[in-house]
């Protein structure tokens, strides 16, 4: 099984770091989809398949909450993992996102490792 | 803030260059000083509320931000715009303010963070703009880098 994965980040250089890394931790990739906030993401979940989401929280437009509790609510995009990364380390904002239904939480800058542990975490191990 | 914050933002930055974007870089010799700032310099600003308010920034060469670019795309600087260059430096302040807030704050803060601003300005303008300010001048692979904090 190879995976779809979304990553959802306003900064290019952000996306670009997360989907070198991930290339970089060996994971069998599908489809590697971007979006620039929130909103975008959406729109691409209505039309693309995806197996796990990959967002950070500040974002204009529609932030990472806003995204993780519409999807959370949209029957279709409920079941799909979601995992933050992002630069707050805080306790209580991991917290927060914990609740809002997030099934993982990493900090900037992730690394290739962390990404491939939380990915088949989520997804189990992919082949090529 | 008190004066030991503005160590760790630097340190906080050296370690987020080296395992961000794989530069090395330390506080710049006392002596000799920082290499000098190209001229326009850019201004990264980033401010945060919440728990407590205020911001940190940089002055970076535009040399250093797409060497930065660069790094993290796998490519080389000369292939890197400026609109990459600049958003690969408001990434850096984002991740170092992250890390600066969690070591400075209480385990229970909760912040929110402005979008970061990258400001084209004159050298002279740009440094003159963190004078007076807790500030710490870093010298990255014979670039300077001066980071400083807000309030």
């Amino acid at each position: 099984m190879a995976y779809n994965i979304l990553i959802v980040d306003d900064s290019l250089m952000a996306r670009t770091f997360i989907a070198r890394a991930l290339e970089m931790a060996g994971l069998s990739l599908s489809q590697l989809h971007q979006a620039t906030n929130g909103q975008e993401a959406l729109d691409l979940l209505q039309r693309e398949w995806v197996d796990l989401v990959l967002t950070d929280i500040n974002m204009p437009d529609m932030n990472g909450d806003e995204l993780v509790r519409r999807m959370r609510a949209t029957d279709l995009l409920k079941s799909i993992p979601v995992v933050i990364v992002s630069t707050d380390c805080s306790e209580r904002r991991m917290a927060e996102m914990t609740a809002a239904g997030v099934q993982g939480y990493l900090t900037k800058p992730v690394t290739p490792e962390d990404l491939k542990a939380t990915v088949e975490r989520l997804l189990g191990k992919g082949s090529q | 803030m008190s004066a030991d914050n503005i160590q760790t933002l630097a340190g906080t930055t050296i370690e987020v260059l080296e395992s961000y974007a794989f530069l090395l870089g330390g506080p710049s010799d006392a002596k000799k000083g920082p290499p000098p700032f190209a001229d326009p310099s850019w201004l990264v600003i980033l401010a945060f509320s919440g728990s407590r308010a205020g911001g940190v920034g940089m002055v970076v060469s535009p040399a250093m931000a797409r060497q930065v670019a660069a790094n993290l795309a796998g490519t080389e600087p000369t292939q890197v715009s400026d609109e990459q260059a600049r958003d690969a430096a408001k990434e850096l302040l984002n991740i170092v303010c992250g890390k600066y807030l969690h070591q400075v704050g209480p385990r229970e803060a909760l912040f929110d963070f402005a979008a970061p601003a990258c400001f084209v300005v004159a050298r002279e303008k740009a440094v003159q703009y963190a004078g007076g300010k807790p500030q710490a001048t870093l010298e990255v692979e014979d670039h300077p880098l001066l980071v400083f904090i807000e309030n």
